[in-house]
């Protein structure tokens, strides 16, 4: 048919952009489950797997991506009929539909899964699974709670590993049943018996890997609320990598494998084995500078003190006292100067005012030889008494020969000197 | 090692050894005090160690369905008289 006017042409992108729409639109498309075989299985360096599902009337390509692979209970194997969940929608580089399954797992135990489903949705819309309520493991626990089998070699493997990294713990284990009818009502027991049990800083709940139905008990609800309710944080290593049970849903964190639950659990020996030496080697450090700064202090100290020192300060002073006892002779001389010139003032004076120094002009002092008195009076002396005369350099004996008579009343007032 | 620091947990130990470190080199303290400090650090690395070194991990099992020991019933000697 030649192409004229009245016909629509569209572009192949547009085409097919047109046929996404189209199958996008669909409801039944969105979400599906198919049965049917696997073939072609093959998986990128990045995880997505890539497949086809077949019957025996068609096969349609299947593409899972990692985020998704990762969380089935299932490793899909070449032919095995499995049950898919997913959508179907268009790969338009390709130019064909493809069926993106979020979910896969073996065909036959479907009623299983979908009972695991539906109270996996159940227990999720409730918030046992929701990532707030994980709490964080103690960074040093000393008690460390143990739910399993103590048959199990994956007891041995948590003993062996926490030997290996941390040792410096206690094991409490609380033996159960991992599998079996008896299992679910027992893991619950036991996390209750250590959930009593104050000193319990974590519990280890972990089963060695085994078929899906091997480790239904983890898919218990007991078993998950037990879990989640639990007062001491719980870390889950149950089966293989690839195993998700509900108890790792609602564990506080999830291991792939019992070891490496273990090993979670317990910080690592050796590190801080590194981390102690470390430790050690800045305290010698920080005392080794400490003591060097103090020993800088002191000789700074020691410096200042002898720069301070009594004997300086003893040399000090004397030379202060020996200068103060300078100005003071200094001062004291003049003094004694000026006291010495009055001295010779006074002196001076009291040459000029002594009676002396009249003997020397010619006057002579008489005095009575028998007291002594200065005879300054006539009346004073008798005919014959002895005298004493002094002249200036020296006296000499005398004696009164002539004394004219006395006016009356003369012997009244005999020694009454005026 | 005194008492107190032999009796420490690991965790205990470490974190008083990091308190330790961190006095030491927050670099104010009178020497007496940081030479104090430096030796209860020294310590507490020597009791850490311990810990890490110790050989054995140490392994309890709890015991089911065994009901407890009924105690004895208590009873007075019968020359003597209670003391109420």
């Amino acid at each position: 048919m030649p192409a004229g006017l009245g016909w629509r042409i569209l572009t192949v992108g547009r085409l097919t952009a047109h046929i996404r729409d189209l199958l996008a639109g669909d409801p039944l498309l969105a979400d599906v489950w198919v049965e049917g075989e696997i073939s072609n299985f093959r998986q990128s360096s990045a995880g997505h797997a890539y497949f086809t599902l077949k019957d025996e009337q068609a096969s349609i390509p299947c593409v899972a991506w990692w985020s998704d692979v990762r969380g089935w209970p299932y490793r899909p194997q070449e032919g095995e009929a499995v049950l898919a969940h997913g959508r179907v929608a268009v790969y338009e580089p390709a130019g064909r539909y493809q069926f993106y399954v979020d979910w896969l797992e073996r065909a036959g135990v479907g009623a299983l899964y979908m009972e695991f489903l539906a109270l996996k949705a159940r227990l999720e819309a409730e918030g046992l699974f929701a990532p707030e309520r994980k709490r964080p493991l103690p960074p040093f626990p000393r008690v460390i709670g143990v739910v399993t089998s103590p048959q199990a070699a994956a007891y041995q493997d948590i003993l062996r590993v926490l030997r290996q990294r941390f040792p410096a713990v206690e094991v409490l284990l609380a033996p159960t049943l991992v599998q079996g009818e008896e299992a679910p009502a027992q893991i619950v027991r036991a996390l209750q018996a250590l959930n009593a049990l104050d000193e319990v800083d974590v519990i280890l709940v972990a089963r060695g890997g085994g078929s899906l139905e091997e480790l239904w008990a983890f898919n218990d609800e007991a078993v998950a609320r037990a879990i989640a309710g639990s007062r001491h944080p719980v870390v889950t290593g149950i089966g293989h990598e690839t195993d998700f049970t509900l108890a790792d849903f609602a564990a506080d964190l999830r291991a792939p494998t019992p070891s490496a639950a273990a090993a979670a659990v317990v910080p690592d020996g050796n590190d801080l084995r590194v981390q102690v030496w470390t430790c050690a080697r800045r305290l010698q450090q920080q005392m080794e500078a400490h003591l060097a700064r103090s020993r800088g202090d002191l000789q700074a100290l020691q410096r200042t003190l002898e720069a301070r020192s009594p004997a300086r300060l003893l040399a000090q002073a004397r030379q202060q006292v020996d200068e103060q006892e300078r100005l003071l002779r200094l001062r004291l001389g003049h003094r004694l100067d000026l006291l010495r010139r009055d001295l010779a003032a006074l002196e001076a004076r009291l040459q000029s005012a002594n009676p002396r120094a009249v003997l020397a002009r010619g006057y002579a002092l008489v005095l009575k030889a028998e007291d002594g008195s200065l005879v300054r009076q006539v009346h004073q002396v008798a005919p014959g008494d002895p005298l004493r005369v002094q002249v200036s350099d020296g006296e000499f004996g005398a004696q009164a020969t002539h004394v004219p008579q006395p006016p009356a009343r003369r012997d009244e007032k005999r020694g009454d000197i005026p | 090692m005194t008492d107190e620091i032999a009796r420490m947990s690991f965790e205990e130990a470490f974190r008083a050894l990091q308190q330790a470190v961190d006095a030491l080199e927050s670099g104010n303290l009178p020497l007496e005090q940081a030479l104090e400090v430096f030796e209860r650090g020294m310590a507490l690395a020597r009791r850490c160690a311990e810990h890490l070194d110790q050989a054995e991990l140490r392994v309890r099992q709890l015991q089911w369905g065994a009901a407890p020991a009924e105690a004895p019933p208590f009873a007075f000697p019968e020359d003597q008289e209670p003391p109420f």
